[in-house]
C-alpha cells in the first residue's frame, strides 16, 4: 500500500511515524519481561529496515548513514551502547555528510557552536522535572498528543515539538530523518519526566548514578522568601551591574485571595531550551557545554536586543550608556586573586571565562546586553569555596536559594527538594509522592489544598525548560503586583529599577522613575 | 487616452536642475543633517539617548520606533519590487511607466530599513564581522539572521533587476543624456551587446518569476513578520494571522508609495503623458483591496480579543480597542479605502491628486500602526508580574530624526538618481508608440 501513495507523502508520514511510534514500542519492550530482546529486534527487523532504506533514498543524504545512525539510536535508547559511544561512532561521518556535525562529543569543548544541540541534549538528562506530568513521549512531531493530562503544559508536553520545529523548521525532511531525529528521539528518557523512582533507568551509564553532564541551576523555596532583596543587593554587589539592570530579582506579588505578601526571587533560568540562544544573530548568547550556564560573550554581542524580545523571565539587562568606570574597576580587583587565573592559557583577567571568553561581570561597554551569569566567575575561580555558589545563594539569610548542579543526586539543590518532599509527604517516607505533598500543617491548609504545590517551574509553558525549580507557592494566573502596601521598595535597598538615562530634559530621567507620558 | 510621450520626454528630468529641485534637495539635506548629527549623538552617548529601556523589571521597551520604521520600510519596498514584477509577468502594460519607480523605490527603501537596523545597534561596529563569523550556524535559527538573508536577496534580486532593463535604456538614449556623466554610462555599459536585450528580458522575466513566487514567503509574507510573530510570549505579537496582517499592509502602503513618487515627477515635468491617470486610477484600486484586507485582518485581531480573550491577550486588545492613536491609524487606511472605493462607484469624480492624498494617508497609517504594534508586543507581554510592566514610551527626537534623516535620504536619492538614468523605461513609451501608430493606421 505504500508504494501506491505519493513519494513525498511516504517519506512524510514514515518520518512522522518513527518519530511518534517507536518510543511507544519501547515503553511495551520495558513493561513486559517476556523476550524483551526479540520484541525490540522486531520493531526494528528487516521490515523496517527496508522502510528506513526506502525512505532515506528519498532524500539527498547518506542512506547507510541513517540506518546506522537509527539502529545505534535504538540500541542507545535499550541501554546497549553508551551515549559517548553512540556520538563517537559517528561523529565522523555526520560531520562529512551535514558539513557539521552539531552533537555534542567532547563535554570540554570549549567551542560554542554546538549551544543548540547542547541545549536539546542537556534538556534529555536534566533530570530533575519534579512532578510527574503524563507527558507524551511520542511527541517528537506529533505535538497534539503531548501533554493533555498536565495542569497547563499542554505546550511543554509537546516540547520535543517545540525544540524540532523551532530549531529544525528550515532543514529539510532529509535532515532531520537520518540524523537529527534520530538522535533525538534515542536518549530522550521514556517518560520523559524525572522523579527518583525512574533515576536508573534515566541516567546513562556511567559512575554512580549520577548524570555525567552537568546542569547548575537552582532549586527556590519561594515561601521561605522574606522579600528583603538580600539576593538582589548582593548580585548587584557581586556583579558590579549598571544602576537598573536587576540580574537577580524579587518579584512581590499579592493574590487576590490573599492578604499578604507573596514573593518570588526571578534569577535567569538557565533554560535548557533557551530562546535567547535561538534568537541570537551571532553566536553570542550561548549555553556553556561545561555547566550548562547561559552566557554573553560580551565581545560578540551587537546590541540587537533580540534575546531581549525572545525571553519571558525579562531578565535581559542592556547597557544604555557607558559603563561605570569604578565598577568595573571594582569587578577586576575583587576577582584577581581567583587561583585559576594563573593557570597557563587563561587570559589573566577575571571577566574571562575558563574557555577565555568574556562573559564574566558587567557589560564593559555600552550597547551590550547582559543578564544573570550564574556568577561564572565563581564557577572558575578555581577556588572550591567558592564554586558552585553564587552570590544570592550566599546572600539569603533564610536559606530560600540553593544552587549546585541539577543532575547531581548528590548536589544542594537536589538534597533540598528531597528533604521537601520528605517534609511534605504525608507518610513521611524518604521518597514521598510529589503529588501528595501539600503543605497540610500550615495554617491555611484549605488553600494549600488547593493552591499549594511543591514543585514547579516558572511559564515553562513556553517550552523554555528553566532550570529554577520553585518549591512554594506559585502566582496565579491572578497574581499581580499593582498593589498599595508593598512590604519592600528597591530604592530603600539601594537598588534602582530604571536605567540610567541621559541628562536630557526630555523624557525618561534616569533612576527617578517613570517616563514622560503614556503612549497612547 | 492621450499616448503622445516622446523618448526625449524620458530625459527631460535630466536636464539642468530648477529652483524647486534646489529647494527641495536643501530641505532634504537640511533633514539628513539633522540625522546625522542625532546618530552621532547617540553613538557617543549610547542608546541612553532614546527612550528604549529594559522590558522586565525596568517596565519599557526594548524595541521602538527604530524596529516600527524598519518594519514600515520594508513595507513599502516589498511592495515597490512586486509592482514591477506583477507588471512584466502578468503583461499589466498600463504599469509599465511606474515599474522603474517601483523597483528604485525598493531599492532606496531597502537600504532605508538595513539603516534603521543599524541606528538600532548597540554596537553597530561589529555588526559585519560577528554576523558574518557566526551566520552558518545561526541561520537555522534566528529569524534575525533569516531576515538578513532575505533583505540581501531581494536587494540583489531588484539590483539585477533593474540593471538588466537599464543598459538597453542607456544604450538608445546615449545621444540624449548628459555628457558631463559619460563616464558613468561607459560603466553602465561595460561591454553591452544590443543583442543581449532578448536574453535579459527573458532573465528579468524569470527574476519577476522569482519575485512574485518568494514574495508571500519572504519579506512582509514571511521572515519578517516572524521576527514578532515567533514569539509566545508576547500575545500581541504571537499568532499566525501576523504575517497576513503585515503583508496587506506594506502592499497597500507599497502602492501608496509608488503613487507619491509618481506623482511628484509627473507634476514636476509635466509627465501626464508618460504616467496617465489610468496608473493612479489602477494603482488606488489595489491599494483599496489591500487596505481592506488589512481592515479585514485587524477585525479579526480584534474580535478574537475582545470576546472571550486569554488571559494575556485581553489586555492588549483593550488597549487597542481605547487607544486614539490606533484608531487613527485604522482611519488613515479606512478613510482613503472609502475614497477610492466611492470613485470606482462613480459617486465622487476620480482625481489624481486625492488618490495621491489618500495614498500618503495609508503610507501614515501604515507606520503608525507598525511602530504602535511593536511597543504594544512588548509593553504587554505576558509576564505581568513585573509592577512597571506594561510601561510607557514616547519616541525622543532622537528617535524621530532617524525617521526625518531616512525619508530626506529617500528624497535625495530620487533627485540623483532621476538627473542620472531614466526612471521611466523606454520600452513603456516605445510600445504605446507603436500602438498608436497602428492604431492610426
Amino acid at each position: 500500500m505504500r508504494q501506491t501513495e505519493s513519494r513525498t507523502l511516504g517519506v512524510h508520514r514514515d518520518v512522522k511515524q518513527r518519530l511518534s511510534g517507536i518510543p511507544v514500542k519501547r515503553d511495551q519492550t520495558e513493561d513486559t519481561s517476556l523476550s524483551t530482546e526479540d520484541t525490540a529486534r522486531h520493531s526494528f527487523g528487516s521490515e523496517w529496515e527496508e522502510d528506513a532504506r526506502e525512505t532515506l533514498s528519498e532524500v539527498e543524504f547518506d542512506t547507510e548513514l541513517g540506518v546506522e545512525l537509527a539502529r545505534d539510536a535504538q540500541r542507545l535508547s535499550q541501554g546497549k551502547i553508551s551515549e559517548e559511544e553512540f556520538y563517537s561512532r559517528h561523529n565522523d561521518k555526520v560531520g562529512e555528510e551535514f558539513g557539521i556535525d552539531a552533537r555534542p562529543t567532547d563535554p570540554t569543548s570549549a567551542e560554542p557552536l554546538d549551544e543548540e544541540t547542547v541545549s536539546t541534549a542537556l534538556d534529555d538528562e536534566v533530570v530533575a522535572e519534579p512532578v510527574p506530568k503524563p507527558y507524551d513521549n511520542g511527541g517528537a512531531i506529533g505535538g497534539g498528543d503531548g501533554g493533555e493530562g498536565g495542569d497547563g503544559d499542554g505546550f511543554d508536553g509537546g516540547d520535543d515539538d517545540d525544540g524540532f520545529s523551532r530549531r529544525s523548521v528550515l532543514k529539510s525532511v532529509g535532515v532531520a530523518a537520518a540524523g537529527i531525529a534520530a538522535g533525538t528521539w534515542s536518549n530522550r528518557n521514556p517518560s520523559g519526566i524525572w522523579d527518583d523512582d525512574q533515576e536508573e533507568q534515566v541516567a546513562p551509564a556511567g559512575p554512580g548514578t549520577k548524570n555525567d553532564r552537568v546542569q547548575m541551576g537552582f532549586v527556590i523555596d519561594v515561601d521561605a522568601c522574606i522579600g528583603g532583596a538580600h539576593c538582589a543587593q548582593a548580585c548587584d554587589y557581586e556583579n558590579q551591574t549598571a544602576n537598573g539592570q536587576l540580574w537577580q530579582f524579587v518579584f512581590q506579588y499579592q493574590e487576590k485571595d490573599r492578604d499578604e505578601a507573596e514573593f518570588l526571587i526571578r534569577p535567569c533560568q538557565h533554560c535548557s531550551n533557551p530562546p535567547c540562544v535561538s534568537v541570537c544573530p551571532v553566536r553570542a548568547r550561548h549555553k556553556r557545554e561545561d555547566d550548562g550556564i547561559v552566557l554573553t560573550d560580551y565581545d560578540i554581542c551587537i546590541g540587537c536586543r533580540y534575546c531581549q524580545v525572545a525571553c519571558p523571565y525579562g531578565v535581559n539587562y542592556f547597557q544604555w550608556g557607558e559603563p561605570d568606570d569604578e565598577k568595573i574597576a571594582s569587578f577586576r580587583e575583587r576577582n584577581s586573586n581567583m587561583p585559576a587565573l594563573d593557570n597557563e592559557g587563561r587570559p589573566d583577567d577575571p571577566k574571562y571565562d575558563k574557555n577565555g571568553n568574556h562573559t564574566a561581570g558587567p557589560q564593559h561597554e555600552k550597547g551590550i546586553m547582559g543578564k544573570c551569569v550564574f556568577c561564572v566567575h565563581r564557577q572558575d575561580s578555581g577556588n572550591p569555596e567558592l564554586e558552585g555558589t553564587t552570590a544570592c545563594y550566599e546572600a539569603c539569610p533564610t536559606d530560600a536559594i540553593h544552587v549546585g548542579d541539577l543532575n547531581d543526586p548528590e548536589s544542594k539543590p537536589r538534597k533540598y527538594l528531597e528533604e521537601v518532599q520528605t517534609r511534605h509527604s504525608e507518610d513521611g517516607s524518604e521518597k514521598g509522592q510529589p503529588e501528595a505533598g501539600y503543605d497540610t500543617t500550615s495554617e491555611d491548609a484549605e488553600w494549600n489544598e488547593q493552591r499549594h504545590v511543591p514543585r514547579w517551574r516558572f511559564q515553562e509553558e513556553y517550552g523554555t525548560r528553566p532550570n529554577v525549580i520553585y518549591v512554594g507557592h506559585q502566582p496565579s494566573a491572578d497574581a499581580n503586583d499593582q498593589w498599595v502596601d508593598k512590604p519592600g521598595d528597591y530604592e530603600s535597598y539601594g537598588l534602582h529599577k530604571k536605567r540610567d538615562g541621559f541628562d536630557l530634559d526630555y523624557g525618561h530621567g534616569g533612576d527617578d522613575g517613570n517616563e514622560s507620558g503614556g503612549d497612547h | 487616452m492621450s499616448l503622445d510621450a516622446e523618448p526625449e520626454d524620458l530625459v527631460r528630468p535630466m536636464r539642468k536642475p530648477g529652483k524647486k529641485y534646489m529647494i527641495v534637495g536643501a530641505l532634504a539635506t537640511v533633514g539628513f543633517l539633522i540625522f546625522a548629527v542625532a546618530y552621532g549623538f547617540q553613538l557617543e552617548n549610547g542608546l541612553a539617548v532614546t527612550n528604549l529601556s529594559d522590558w522586565g523589571s525596568g517596565g519599557g521597551v526594548t524595541w521602538g520606533l527604530y524596529i516600527g520604521s524598519f518594519v514600515w520600510w520594508v513595507g513599502i519596498a516589498h511592495g515597490g519590487i512586486l509592482v514591477s514584477a506583477a507588471a512584466r509577468l502578468f503583461e499589466l502594460e498600463k504599469y509599465e511607466p511606474v515599474a522603474r519607480i517601483a523597483e528604485l523605490l525598493t531599492i532606496g527603501a531597502l537600504s532605508m530599513a538595513g539603516l534603521m537596523i543599524v541606528v538600532h545597534l548597540g554596537r553597530p561596529d561589529r555588526m559585519v564581522w560577528s554576523t558574518v563569523q557566526s551566520y552558518p550556524t545561526t541561520v537555522h535559527t534566528s529569524p534575525l539572521a533569516w531576515d538578513l538573508t532575505v533583505i540581501t536577496l531581494y536587494f540583489v534580486m531588484t539590483g539585477t533587476y533593474l540593471s538588466l532593463t537599464l543598459r538597453s535604456d542607456v544604450y538608445q538614449l546615449r545621444d540624449k543624456l548628459p555628457n558631463i556623466l559619460s563616464p558613468v554610462y561607459s560603466a553602465v555599459l561595460f561591454r553591452y551587446d544590443p543583442d543581449e536585450d532578448p536574453v535579459a528580458e527573458r532573465m528579468a522575466w524569470w527574476l519577476s518569476l522569482g519575485i512574485i513566487v518568494l514574495a508571500p514567503l519572504l519579506l512582509h509574507g514571511g521572515v519578517i513578520p516572524w521576527l514578532f510573530q515567533l514569539t509566545p510570549s508576547m500575545p500581541n505579537w504571537y499568532g499566525g494571522l501576523t504575517a497576513p496582517q503585515f503583508l496587506s499592509a506594506a502592499l497597500t502602503s507599497a502602492m501608496g508609495g509608488v503613487m507619491f513618487v509618481a506623482y511628484i515627477f509627473r507634476r514636476v515635468y509635466d509627465w501626464e503623458d508618460v504616467l496617465p491617470d489610468e496608473i493612479f486610477h489602477g494603482l488606488g484600486w489595489w491599494m483599496g483591496l489591500f487596505g481592506l484586507l488589512w481592515l479585514w485582518f485587524q477585525l479579526q485581531k480584534l474580535i478574537t480579543g475582545a470576546y472571550a480573550p486569554t488571559r494575556d491577550v485581553e489586555p492588549v486588545v483593550n488597549t487597542m480597542l481605547h487607544s486614539n492613536v490606533y484608531w487613527l491609524a485604522v482611519g488613515l487606511v479606512a478613510v482613503p479605502l472609502a475614497y477610492v472605493a466611492f470613485q470606482h462607484f462613480g459617486i465622487l469624480d476620480f482625481s489624481v491628486r486625492g488618490t495621491v492624498i489618500a495614498g500618503v494617508g495609508v503610507i501614515l497609517g501604515v507606520l503608525i500602526d507598525k511602530t504602535l504594534f511593536v511597543v504594544e508586543g512588548l509593553i504587554y507581554a505576558s509576564t505581568r508580574l513585573y509592577e512597571n510592566v506594561p510601561g510607557a514610551y514616547v519616541p525622543t527626537p532622537i528617535e524621530m530624526a532617524s525617521l526625518l534623516g531616512t525619508v530626506s535620504m529617500i528624497v535625495l536619492f530620487f533627485l540623483g538618481i532621476s538627473k542620472l538614468v531614466p526612471i521611466v523605461e523606454l520600452k513603456a513609451v516605445k510600445e504605446h508608440e507603436t500602438e498608436t501608430e497602428t492604431g492610426g493606421d
